[in-house]
């Protein structure tokens, strides 16, 4: 089902004008909670997986994730909901849950929401998520390896702005 | 210094800085008001952190709302070669309306936008300052070249610029006080470009140290100019004239002071009434105050004065900045995030007439660090984007590939921009804010056109593999470079400030910002002219102080 971003926020809106959320999230919230935060750090890695490099779950990406999904109500809904559907696809075509998958599987069901365009709402949270996770895990410089970069850009600078480059080596 | 200043001025960047600078060093008494705070260049910049790239310029003052923009034209299908586009975004403005996101692009602070620049310090082109006569569009400068001339060379020493003395296109009669920055690697691969199509590139005149000077440290090439700069060398107005200024004993400055109104007497300035860092109204009063705003908050402070009954130019006028830029990925890596962003300068089409039936010219210099593509999470987020395994080969790839070009040209005014109040949207004093209207009209976007095709020219004969990444003005408004909406001229009909920078009708309100510009030029970065105009400026209320 294709969602535009104003069915989005709509649905988004009913849900927290009768109160659902609240009225469900103590009941089961430990256990559903750590159901979605299972899905999210397999998700995570599968944006950024570890190779002989780190991953974004090794670099802590997804707590930028978490972090934002306390704080902003209309995120954390739409993250969970798009999670529990990678989670959903997952079964159907593996009969497995989405965390159960080994890396090439899960890039599977990923790719079928990243080609989704951002109005979708499984499109809005792979570009949204996406762009979280970039944020956090190239800030940090264990990140940077077999790029060519090995620290900020200050205090030293690039003094050898002028030379031929190659990132192999550095 | 007592208590009484000689000369108030309002805002402290290139203008206000300058004249600051000029008078007190003539032994008056000058007080600046700044409405934003002090900024420690070696404590409040982030390039020295991991997390640099997360945000740009680290804004204390947020001024995203500090202005309203006007509902922009809607976009045509004839132009559509002029949207801005990404390679893994799509385009960048999905509406079919010219979107206002870019936004004014300025900094609040002491120092003002020169804190946020790259370092351009341009002389403008002397046949720009003559429009009307010879094109018959905007206005002439009631002043020549020849004029302004010492007034750029004193500037030029104070700040410590950079420059080849010997390049083409060059009008001077001195050597620039250092040499110029070493080219990049990455900008000598793209001048193989400029080469090939028989144009000229070479060092771009910086306020950027090359060599220790004035007690600051040279450039090291860091690529990163506008998100401040912690060493230093770039000359940012509170670090050259300020800072003399301030050491004078002639200059005293009041940060947080957001100036709400002028009152006037019997067509004299009376008092400057503005609200201090803590919130509570004041008000000073001098024999002369000066407004160094900026084109859009000076207009608003003197139309929230009520002085359009000096000039009804006030505001009309305005000129934006209208520019292009183009990335591709090179097929050599070639480590583009190094280098100073700008370090060189092609002047090639900067004459008004440089182009076959388009009025007005442009120039065009490196792009990649304008385009934001010096680090690793817009390389992820713009560049290789994908995810997984797939992602992080593309990144290994591609990072320090992307080759840039930016052209800025001429913006000529039309009666469609300009600048007003809009008294339902108010800050948080009270005081209605200013509104940006913004137009642009067929011809301006010939001229954007001829941009774009320049730029995606000298890319392919620099040895791109393909295009990632465009952006300009035509779907999107975004500005730094504001001009004309307080015009200089002669008559009060057409303009605002007489040829010295005096507003037309009063006694002691002059104006030292580039508001006063009556063309743009050909896309020459303002803040060398907006500071030796100040200069001018203050070598007319000197002169008027000692007799």
């Amino acid at each position: 089902m294709a969602w535009s971003r104003r069915k989005v926020v709509q649905v988004i809106g009913a849900i927290l004008s009768t109160g659902f959320m609240w009225s469900i999230m103590p009941v089961h919230s430990s256990q559903r909670d750590e159901r979605i935060y299972t899905l999210l750090l397999a998700y995570t890695d599968t944006i950024i997986p570890r190779d002989e490099k780190l991953g974004a779950v090794d670099l802590g990406a997804h707590e930028r994730i978490a972090s934002r999904m306390r704080s902003d109500q209309g995120f954390l809904t739409i993250v969970e909901a798009s999670l529990k559907s990678l989670d959903k696809r997952a079964k159907v075509r593996f009969g497995a849950p989405f965390d159960r998958l080994d890396q090439q599987r899960r890039e599977l069901i990923v790719g079928e929401i990243a080609r989704r365009p951002i109005e979708d709402m499984l499109g809005w949270f792979f570009n949204a998520t996406r762009a979280e996770i970039f944020m956090a895990y190239y800030a940090r410089p264990e990140s940077w390896s077999g790029l060519g970069i090995n620290r900020p850009p200050q205090p030293y600078g690039y003094p050898d702005a002028q030379h031929p480059w190659s990132p192999v080596g550095r | 210094m007592n208590s009484d200043p000689d000369v108030i001025v309002i805002g402290t960047g290139a203008g206000g800085a300058a004249l600051a600078w000029s008078l007190s060093r003539q032994g008056l008494n000058v007080e600046a008001l700044e409405a934003g705070p002090r900024y420690d260049f070696s404590r409040d910049y982030r390039l020295q952190k991991s997390d640099w790239e997360q945000i740009g310029f680290p804004e204390k003052i947020p001024t995203a709302d500090r202005q309203v923009i006007a509902p922009l034209q809607e976009l045509q299908p004839k132009w559509a070669h002029l949207r801005s586009w990404n390679i893994v975004r799509g385009l960048r403005v999905r509406s079919q309306r010219r979107s206002s996101a870019g936004g004014y692009k300025h900094v609040v602070g002491l120092g003002g936008t020169t804190l946020y620049f790259t370092g351009e310090y341009h002389r403008i082109n002397p046949r720009a300052m003559h429009m009307a006569t010879d094109f018959g569009v905007a206005a002439d400068w009631p002043l020549s070249y020849k004029e302004l001339e010492p007034h750029y060379k004193v500037v030029e020493k104070i700040v410590g610029v950079s420059g080849k003395s010997n390049a083409a296109y060059q009008r001077r009669s001195s050597d620039y006080p250092l040499p110029p920055l070493p080219l990049s690697h990455s900008t000598k691969v793209l001048k193989k470009g400029f080469d090939h199509l028989g144009l000229d590139f070479g060092p771009n005149p910086l306020a950027v140290l090359s060599k220790a000077y004035d007690g600051r440290p040279p450039c090291n090439f860091c690529g990163n100019c506008n998100r401040g700069c912690p060493r230093g060398d770039k000359g940012s107005a509170d670090l050259t004239f300020l800072r003399h200024a301030e050491l004078s004993g002639h200059c005293t400055i009041e940060t947080g002071a957001q100036v709400a109104r002028l009152e006037l007497n019997n067509d004299r300035v009376s008092r400057v009434v503005y609200f201090d860092d803590d919130g509570r109204e004041r008000a000073r009063s001098a024999p002369i105050v000066v407004l160094a705003c900026g084109a859009i908050e000076t207009p608003r402070l003197m139309m929230n004065s009520g002085l359009r009954k000096y000039s009804g130019a006030i505001g009309l006028n305005f000129m934006e900045t209208l520019a292009w830029t183009s990335v591709g990925l090179h097929s050599e890596p070639l480590g583009s995030h190094r280098g100073h962003p700008s370090d060189a300068i092609c002047w090639a089409f900067n004459d008004p007439d440089s182009v076959n039936g388009v009025v007005g010219g442009f120039r065009i210099s490196p792009g990649t660090a304008e385009a934001n593509l010096v680090g690793p999470i817009n390389y992820a987020a713009r560049v290789a984007g994908s995810f997984g395994r797939e992602h992080k080969r593309l990144m290994r790839e591609s990072f320090g590939r992307a080759l840039g070009v930016t052209a800025i040209g001429e913006n000529l005014p039309n009666p469609r921009s300009f600048v007003d109040v809009d008294s339902r949207a108010v800050d948080a004093w009270g005081i209605p804010k200013a509104r940006i209207n913004s137009f642009l009209p067929d011809s301006e976007l010939q001229r954007l056109a001829v941009m774009a095709n320049t730029c995606r020219e000298v890319l392919d004969a620099a040895g791109i593999e393909k295009l990632i990444d465009e952006s300009g003005s035509y779907d999107e408004f975004g500005s730094s470079h504001v001009f004309g909406t307080c015009r200089m001229g002669l008559a009060a009909e057409h303009s605002v400030v007489d040829p010295w920078g005096k507003v037309h009708g009063t006694k002691n309100l002059y104006i030292t910002d580039a508001s006063v510009f009556p063309s743009s030029g050909g896309g020459e970065s303002p803040a060398l002219t907006i500071s030796a105009l100040a200069l001018r400026t203050a070598q007319a209320i000197a002169r008027g102080h000692s007799r």
